[in-house]
């Protein structure tokens, strides 16, 4: 019998789970951009180091109260109240528009590259181009996943 | 050019025998949330989503949803 009480403990939980990886993405592109935004101030690159180096024991801290927050409802994939969240049908198709919005995101952060390096003196840093590609998309994926898969 | 909405008939036949989201949820076997969704419009439910609504409410697929067909 499927207890819609544990499937909704599991669709907090996995949108609890987006909410997080969505929190630790935008932390590492800001940790990331910053110093390369200004260079030259000290303060803000002692900020991102130490959030980068704080990062990993808030991410076990997160993931432990995560798994605190289930209250003994079993993530079996093969679990009927699994098979229900993985199913619902609103989460697949937000999860179909939210990948179209990360690829158009994507694109047009390439564009913008174009552009820029078309105006630029200096050739933009590949790095640069390739972490801002990751970061913007995921952004824009889990964000848009979250807001479309939204319960009201 | 025409532009087709669903209409349900979800909340009301769902209030009719007094059920509430959860319930119908458990009914069906589906989410709470996709049930509010298809009750606020957001989100038109595949065909099995619908059968399975149907089914659990024990009435028509054509009684719980229909087209409204505005041309303009």
């Amino acid at each position: 019998m499927i207890l819609v009480s544990s499937v909704d403990r599991l669709l907090k939980f996995s949108r609890n789970g987006v909410w997080l990886s969505l929190i630790i993405i935008t932390v590492l592109g800001v940790c990331f951009f910053l110093p390369i935004v200004y260079p030259d101030n000290t303060n803000i690159n002692k900020i991102a180091t130490f959030t980068l180096k704080l990062l990993p024991i808030a991410i076990v801290v997160s993931v432990g109260w995560l798994s605190f927050s289930l209250q003994g409802v079993s993530t079996n994939v093969n679990g009927a109240e699994m098979k229900v969240v993985r199913s619902d049908e609103l989460r697949k198709a937000s999860l179909n528009t939210s990948w179209k919005f990360g690829f158009l995101a994507v694109m047009i952060i390439q564009l913008a590259f174009i552009i820029m390096s078309l105006m630029a003196t200096n050739p933009i840093d590949g790095n640069l181009t390739g972490c801002a590609t990751i970061v913007t998309g995921s952004i824009v994926f889990l964000a848009s996943f979250l807001y479309l898969d939204r319960s009201n | 050019m025409s532009d087709e909405r669903l209409i349900s008939t979800l909340k009301i036949q769902r209030a009719i025998r007094n059920l509430t989201q959860a319930d119908l949820a458990e009914l069906a076997g589906i989410t709470r949330k996709s049930i509010n969704a298809i009750e606020m419009g957001h989100m038109v439910p595949s065909t099995i989503l619908a059968l399975k609504l149907a089914q659990s409410l024990n009435v028509k697929v054509e009684d719980l949803f229909k087209l409204d067909s505005n041309t303009g």
